[in-house]
């Protein structure tokens, strides 16, 4: 009973869908089929293609777009001279069962929606993941790396002559790789005795910091210092300026002083 | 049925041929109904086939269609918002570059438009004023303006040549359309000498830690602001 039901709308549709105007219709059937046998491969083309440059044409990027525009022209030739030949038909036409045959296979129907939504969505995945994330990681990296390097050049720069040791030990821990193992060479053999002795107290306070570059895992930040220096045997401290150019790696998830180099 | 019969036993000798005529008609009226029926069923046949549909033998694929519209839908849907993130993610990604741009042109100027401003020849005063001039704009291009003849007269007086050089320069900030840049930088001062067969004179060197801003006036990077970093 309710077959006969759903026959008679399904009659009632087609009545209706050819009634108005019989060549209208027809060409905008044709249009639909013609965009359903090409879309699908643009959008998966234009995905690769944009992958490609988002990667910045790099291999991987470019095998991407190989693949998905390479796919995407074998998909439209098969589908427009194979299929035809064999079933007389396009995908678009029997889709819209334009044509007799119904020939186009449950997998080819989906594949025909999911290829698209899975290029573009591979498209936008890889721009979050990899463009997006540089970005606000060089960012980050601008605001971390130079209230880093102030603290630094004041941590490095200050200390008193009771308790120096400790604070070039504390200031150690800012740093890395070459740069760590001379400081603490220097530390040990010349700052450290030289404040115990002499009794100097350096006193270094950051009065200004700028960006010469930064990347994701790098940056060169220039650290304006000024400097008093006091001694035992001169009572007058003396004033100094100085410019430190400050290098920053970042190192398992932190940023490290890796360069310490005063410009003048 | 008692009326009746006695209605058939009082009517059946004139009845009769009444009778069969109206069964004749009605049997022709039948035939002619089933014909039409015949065609129309045949119309109908004709109809669905130069569509297409052929929905008769398979009554089911209007659901299964109706499924594959709603897929359709949801595929175009799904492509449509992904394609709106991604076109976002590359004007973001694009601001961000430019930015970067921004900045690196602006360093680059910053260097130039320094070294020029630390670059003092006591023979040629006014050309000096108008390169410096020339990389102004806003309160700085002001300020140098109403100091210009002073600045002639003293570069005249001091009779010497100085020759700026950046050592390293970068961007502290930007505020509006203002970015602040520090620079570091040197003048070697060269006094001049009337008699070039002395012994050439001992230059010196003198440092100098400056904070400039720069404003971007027609596409062109300007200084806005010049002072010592304190």
């Amino acid at each position: 009973m309710s077959t006969a039901v759903d026959v008679k709308k399904e009659d009632l549709d087609i009545d209706s869908d050819l009634s108005p105007d019989d060549d209208a219709t027809s060409a905008a059937r044709r249009m639909a089929a013609v965009a359903v046998d090409v879309l699908p491969a643009v959008v998966v083309g234009v995905a690769g293609l944009a992958l490609a440059a988002v990667s910045n044409f790099a291999v991987w990027g470019i095998a991407a777009a190989v693949v998905a525009i390479g796919g995407a022209i074998l998909y439209v030739g098969w589908n427009s001279v194979v299929r035809r030949r064999r079933a007389g038909s396009t995908a678009g036409r029997t889709v819209l069962g334009s044509a007799l045959d119904r020939t186009i296979s449950r997998a080819e129907r989906l594949a025909l929606c999911a290829a698209p939504v899975v290029a573009v969505g591979a498209l936008v995945a890889v721009q979050v993941g990899v463009q997006r994330a540089d970005d606000v990681s060089i960012s980050d990296a601008r605001a971390t790396t130079v209230q880093l390097a102030s603290d630094g050049a004041a941590a490095l720069l200050s200390y008193t002559p009771e308790t120096v040791d400790e604070d070039l030990d504390r200031a150690s821990g800012l740093l890395t790789g070459d740069l760590l193992n001379s400081y603490r060479q220097l530390a040990g053999d010349v700052v450290g005795p030289t404040a115990k002795d002499k009794g100097v107290t350096m006193q270094a306070v950051p009065v200004g910091a700028s960006v010469e570059s930064v990347a994701p895992d790098t940056a060169r930040v220039l650290v304006y210092v000024n400097q008093t220096t006091t001694m035992a045997e001169t009572p007058e401290p003396s004033q100094t300026q100085n410019v430190v150019r400050v290098t920053l790696s970042h190192v398992d998830g932190a940023w490290l002083i890796s360069g310490f180099d005063p410009l003048f | 049925m008692v009326f009746g019969r006695r209605s058939r036993q009082t009517a059946r000798p004139d009845r009769v041929e009444d009778l069969r005529e109206q069964v004749q008609r009605a049997r022709a009226a039948a035939d002619s109904a089933a014909a039409a029926a015949r065609v129309a069923a045949d119309e109908a046949e004709t109809e669905r086939g130069d569509d297409g549909a052929s929905a008769l033998p398979e009554a089911p694929t209007g659901r299964r269609s109706a499924r594959y519209r709603v897929v359709v839908a949801a595929a175009v849907v799904a492509c449509l918002g992904a394609g709106a993130v991604a076109v976002q993610t590359t004007l973001d990604h694009r601001a961000t570059q430019q930015s970067v741009d921004a900045d690196t042109r602006v360093l680059a100027f910053t260097e130039e438009a320094v070294a020029r401003l630390l670059s003092t020849d006591t023979d040629n005063a006014e050309a000096y004023v108008e390169r410096v001039l020339a990389d102004s704009t806003g309160d700085w291009r002001t300020e140098f303006e109403q100091r210009k003849t002073a600045t002639i007269d003293t570069m005249r007086q001091a009779g010497n040549r100085t020759a700026g050089r950046t050592l390293a320069a970068g961007i502290e900030g930007r505020e509006n359309e203002t970015t602040t840049a520090l620079v570091s930088a040197t003048a070697q001062t060269t006094p001049a000498t009337a008699d070039p067969a002395a012994a050439a004179p001992e230059p010196q060197i003198q440092q100098y830690q400056i904070r400039v801003g720069v404003t971007m006036v027609d596409d062109q990077p300007k200084l806005s602001s010049v002072g010592f970093v304190q």
